[in-house]
């Protein structure tokens, strides 16, 4: 019997400010898994960030974009980031300069491409900062109901010395 | 190669149900982990007011009622605070503790649970669950947490349903098996 976790595509760069992952999302699926295992970044921020590709592949850019991320850390107490009306989901993951040090970032993504449908995302990560060990979990919508057909990531500062992403699908 | 997420059972809501059972007559005994996938779920509920969502397990196709479930979670909000929500001898898993999935445009609640040694007769049925939606005031919340079915019992299946009274008026809810 096939499975119903469906690898749909992969999308990497090296030394680049952002990553577009077009025409990741169809029809064909209404919830998506999307994971990155490689990732390294040029200054220390909120590393994984990103914003919906429309159907012309444009970047959605208007502030329309909530969040809540709970930050697990193993050397502080916990913390929460809240975000409102903000113009891209921002705190997925938390980066370190070190290169070679990598991540670990998974989330869904529900009915990006529902015209009649908000898009929404959660999932969670575990990467390093410069004071250790920066966990997530965290949630966010795009309140826009319109037809999403990508991703495009992108870090609070720096560029990316390095990026992986896969997109599956949940039939 | 065949994948490794196996469907099982689906229900596809497009008009007004009381709940929602996956698994029952459905289920397959042959997996250790499942998934359940809750995906565009709206209700009919326009009150303006809180209400919830819930789960409970099946035990030979029948919802149990038993004041045996134990949950714990973190509540994810966009604009205040983050809340704890926690029960203990409870009759039911509360899946999302906030009205949400009104009329409104966008509005539903999205999420994945995964269930654990349901099988097992000898053992507790234990749960994982991660959602994500818009309560009718538009605020966005999404809860992170787990529960326990405390009764040493083999479970096949979960039911899902809206609080007294309200109905789930759309949405599709797929269970999975997750093949060794």
């Amino acid at each position: 019997m096939a499975g119903s976790l469906e690898f749909i595509t992969s999308a990497s760069g090296t030394s680049v400010s952002s990553l577009s992952v077009t025409d990741c999302f169809s029809v064909d699926y209404d919830v998506y898994y999307v994971s990155i295992t490689k990732a390294d970044l040029t200054s220390q921020s909120w590393g994984i960030g990103f914003r919906y590709l429309d159907t012309g592949g444009s970047e959605v850019s208007s502030a329309i974009y909530d969040e809540a991320t709970l930050d697990l850390l193993s050397y502080s107490a916990f913390g929460e980031d809240k975000l409102t009306n903000a113009t891209k989901q921002t705190r997925f993951s938390y980066f370190t300069t070190a290169t070679s040090v990598g991540t670990g970032v998974g989330f869904y993504v529900f009915n990006p491409y529902d015209s009649s449908s908000y898009t929404f995302s959660q999932g969670q990560s575990s990467a390093v900062g410069n004071s250790g060990l920066v966990g997530t979990k965290v949630i966010g919508v795009c309140k826009q109901s319109a037809t999403h057909t990508g991703l495009k990531f992108l870090p609070d500062l720096g560029t990316y010395d390095n990026i992986t992403v896969n997109v599956y699908g949940v039939k | 190669m065949a994948g490794s997420l196996i469907k099982i059972d689906e229900e596809i809501v497009t008009s007004a149900v009381a709940s929602v059972t996956l698994g029952g007559a459905n289920w397959d005994s042959s997996y250790d982990v499942y998934m359940v996938k809750m995906n565009n779920v709206q209700t009919d509920y326009t009150g303006g007011g809180y209400q919830f969502t819930y789960l409970r397990v099946l035990t030979g196709g029948v919802a149990q009622t038993d004041a045996n479930y134990d949950f714990a979670y973190k509540a994810l909000l966009a604009p205040i605070a983050f809340q704890n929500a926690s029960a203990t001898n409870s009759t039911s898993f509360t899946i999302n503790q906030s009205g949400m999935e009104g009329s409104t445009t966008g509005e539903s609640l999205n999420g994945i649970m995964y269930l654990f040694n349901f099988n097992n007769a000898s053992e507790y049925s234990f749960g994982t669950l991660e959602n994500v939606f818009v309560t009718y005031a538009g605020t966005t919340m999404g809860n992170n947490g787990g529960f326990v079915k405390t009764t040493a019992e083999a479970n096949n299946g979960v039911q899902i349903y809206y609080s007294s009274g309200y109905n789930i008026d759309s949405g599709t809810f797929t269970l999975y098996g997750l093949k060794k």
